[in-house]
């Protein structure tokens, strides 16, 4: 498997620099989760991070703060007897990567997918951030989802099977960014449904009159 | 007993932080120096200039060791080194004193609460710190949730590249850093300084300089060019 779309560099540093809010943020964790290449690169980028740091100007703090930080720490000591263990999110042969498990949890078919026609699903997520939504988007094997264009920012990774359109060939991991400029119609690969995660924060407008017809009703 | 300890800690670090706000460093380099004389050759140019090896290495023992021993003096002593810097690189135009305040008492907070993740191969412990710091400011300040990869759980790596945990074994990485960072065009640290002290996204970056946002994403893809190579990455 090789992936070849990967996030953008100013992406990259929207992520490391702790601008990205939680929906991208999602988007670029689940590659991140899947990419060798870029978690090294994003490693690099907070290296950066460090040094800047290392060469902050170093601000007054006051007399009182270590104190009130080991109150913090001794109270945690006191209430950590009997605290639950986390939560193990164990992902077995699933295709869900960890940051994204935390949301939707490890069974693709046990989730409660909605109809959107012709065989294709999502299943919105609830994000704490209502500045972007987030979705699973499932495609048949060898079919379209409508052909759409965007009013904002979309940004779709790949878990299994893959799409290709205009732009080019997406399989698992790779990461499609489009902006508002980009009229597209992605098609499913033949041998196998397409699952992915969608980001967007702005309605699609789809071009044919079904799909705006039925557009309302799934809030897509 | 850990109030004890509270109290037999407090006064000394009371002092030794009054004083980083009147005269920094010196105060600093001289309360190590009392402390065990085996030490003072790796403390004292940490102090002096920014960075050496054996500041790194120094930095990573303490961390180290509060997460082995739950040692409340390294901490004192991290915590001496990194609160007002943490304090100093998020105090931008955006946020109060008292904002920053809080982050890093958060974030020093999670420092010992996650000492247990650091770990010295994978990451300086400036590094690792500034995500702490970071998280923290996001957790505090946007009370949003930070999605993170786990790179413990490297099931999913799809592509044939080494993982992140083959990759962080050149110490020196970060010296070849800094020193392309120090040569970038001033337009282009301008971007990073914003994206990584005030947390802006490149589009707000623009937003706030009065330029294109192409302008702005080619200023940050030519800086991460030429440090691309230091990272040992393929442009």
């Amino acid at each position: 498997m090789n992936i070849t779309h990967r996030p953008s560099d100013e992406l990259m540093l929207d992520y490391a620099s702790g601008a990205l809010s939680e929906g991208w943020a999602l988007a670029v964790a689940t590659h991140l989760s899947m990419c060798g290449s870029s978690s090294s690169f994003l490693r690099g980028m907070e290296t950066i991070g460090g040094i800047l740091l290392d060469e902050a100007d170093e601000a007054c703090i006051s007399d009182k703060m270590f104190g009130s930080v080991l109150d913090k720490i001794d109270s945690d000591m006191i209430s950590s007897v009997g605290q639950k263990k986390p939560v193990d999110v164990r992902t077995f042969g699933s295709v869900v990567p960890k940051p994204l498990a935390t949301y939707v949890g490890n069974d693709l078919e046990a989730l409660a997918w909605k109809n959107l026609g012709l065989g294709v699903r999502h299943l919105p997520i609830g994000l704490s951030d209502k500045t972007s939504s987030a979705r699973l988007i499932s495609i048949p094997a060898g079919k379209p989802v409508p052909e759409h264009s965007h009013s904002g920012r979309e940004l779709t990774v790949v878990l299994s099977g893959g799409f290709h359109d205009v732009t080019g060939e997406y399989g698992p991991g790779d990461v499609q960014e489009a902006y508002g400029d980009l009229e597209h119609q992605p098609h499913a690969r033949d041998s196998e449904d397409c699952i992915a995660l969608a980001i967007t924060d702005a309605p699609l407008r789809f071009s044919g009159i079904a799909a705006r017809l039925v557009q309302p009703f799934f809030k897509i | 007993m850990y109030t004890d300890l509270l109290t037999s800690t407090g006064s000394p670090s009371i002092t030794a932080l009054t004083a980083i706000c009147a005269e920094n460093d010196n105060t600093v380099t001289s309360e190590h120096q009392t402390k065990s004389s085996d030490q003072i050759d790796a403390r004292t140019p940490m102090l002096k200039n920014r960075d050496p090896s054996s500041d790194t290495e120094y930095l990573n023992g303490l961390l180290k060791k509060v997460a082995v021993n739950q040692d409340k003096d390294a901490f004192k002593e991290l915590f001496t080194h990194f609160a007002p810097r943490i304090k100093g690189f998020f105090q931008g135009q955006g946020s109060s004193s008292d904002k920053a305040d809080e982050v890093v008492q958060e974030a020093m907070v999670n420092v010992w609460r996650k000492s247990h993740l650091f770990d010295p191969t994978k990451a300086k412990a400036s590094t690792w710190i500034f995500t702490v710091a970071r998280n923290a400011r996001i957790d505090l300040l946007r009370k949003e949730n930070r999605p993170e990869p786990d790179f413990t759980d490297p099931s999913f790596f799809t592509d044939s590249e080494p993982q992140p945990d083959e990759i962080y074994e050149r110490d020196d990485e970060a010296q070849r850093l800094r020193v392309v960072l120090a040569q970038l065009p001033e337009e282009q640290s301008k971007v990073l300084r914003l994206a990584f002290f005030e947390q802006k996204a490149h589009a707000e970056i623009a937003e706030e300089l009065g330029l294109p946002l192409g302008t702005v994403k080619s200023r940050i893809r030519l800086a991460f060019k030429r440090l691309r190579k230091e990272l040992g990455e393929n442009p």
